[in-house]
């Protein structure tokens, strides 16, 4: 056979190839499995995002809530100021009440140390520097616990330097 | 189209399978299957393997199918997509000596290893030829591919295209003589 007679046969053989080859065993159980999987992997990628995506819009609309002039009744300013106001003179009016009462329940002991008054007198006199502070900055949280602990501090000094006195007794 | 399939009945089944109708993409694979498996054995010339690619190339063309816009023939972009899936499989079966050694030894050396994928005459002479031969053939002779692009896909110069499938069909034509 030469050259030009194989060309002729080799074109012929090429135009009778099959066009459409059966594989060997059925593809399609596998190509689902994997088309499943992958999907189920995307729906965890997704989900997330979409879960961030409505915490933001949440956040935005709170925010748009909060900021917006039609809203100050959801959210007064002045108002929260005033509640703050008066939560903490209620706290430091019991203090007053809780204070006297006990003073008045040791009254006549004598106390373990006998400059618990100067200190007392000092813790008072930053108690009243810190309740003008908070009328100036009624919100400030940072003076409210200090004056919380100023509170403690009293009742703390005048309970110890009399139970001592008490306990050695 | 190459199978005998509508060309609108291809349109509406991927418009179904691209809003995740899994019955669809079945429908399609069926009708597709046999002509992307004969490309896959004929270019890697091993039936297990070509199986294992064309389950492959459907998975991607589902990934894929967003992409498909529809300009041209639905089996025109599969045919084009599975080509470029099976070539990166060959590719990377590569051993490490393979891509040490220089590409005319290696072909010589594998000269004849993958045989007896189908019972077609051409097929079977094909399948025993060295790859680099096989897949220029394959592509060129049988797919319509140019030189050119084979060149690109296969990343060798277009000369080198040519000399492979002359080299092709010089061993062709030594297996069909020695068969007859």
């Amino acid at each position: 056979m030469n050259d030009s007679q194989f060309d002729s046969v080799l074109d012929e053989m090429i135009e009778a190839r099959p066009r459409d080859i059966s594989p060997p065993r059925d593809l399609w159980p596998g190509i689902e499995s994997a088309i499943e999987m992958r999907t189920a992997a995307r729906r965890k990628t997704v989900l997330p995002i979409y879960s961030i995506a409505s915490v933001v819009c949440l956040v935005l609309v709170g925010s748009w809530f909060v900021l917006t002039p039609g809203a100050e009744d959801i959210s007064d300013s002045a108002s929260f100021s005033v509640d703050m106001a008066a939560i903490v003179q209620d706290m430091d009016k019991g203090f007053e009440v809780k204070k006297a009462s006990l003073l008045e329940s040791y009254h006549g002991e004598i106390a373990h140390t006998s400059n618990w008054r100067d200190q007392i007198s000092e813790l008072e006199s930053a108690r009243q520097a810190i309740k003008e502070s908070l009328k100036r900055d009624p919100d400030n949280l940072h003076l409210i616990r200090i004056l919380q602990n100023i509170h403690h501090q009293q009742l703390g000094l005048i309970e110890s330097v009399h139970q001592k006195v008490a306990h050695s007794i | 189209v190459g199978i005998g399939i509508p060309q609108n009945a291809d349109k509406e089944l991927v418009d179904a399978c691209k809003s995740g109708d899994q019955q669809a993409f079945r429908v399609l694979y069926e009708q597709h299957v046999g002509r992307v498996y004969a490309l896959c054995v004929r270019l890697c010339g091993d039936r297990d393997e070509a199986a294992d690619i064309a389950q492959d190339v459907f998975v991607q063309v589902w990934e894929k199918l967003d992409s498909f816009r529809g300009d041209s023939a639905f089996s025109t972009w599969l045919h084009r997509v599975a080509t470029n899936i099976a070539l990166s499989h060959i590719r990377k079966r590569k051993s490490w000596w393979q891509r040490l050694v220089p590409s005319e030894e290696v072909a010589l050396c594998e000269a004849g290893a993958p045989m007896d994928i189908v019972d077609d005459a051409l097929d079977h002479a094909i399948a025993k030829l060295p790859e680099q031969a096989r897949l220029v053939f394959v592509l060129f002779a049988v797919e319509g591919y140019r030189h050119e692009e084979i060149g690109r896909l296969l990343g060798i110069a277009v000369g080198t295209s040519k000399a492979q499938y002359f080299r092709a069909r010089a061993l062709l034509k030594e297996q069909l003589e020695d068969e007859r």
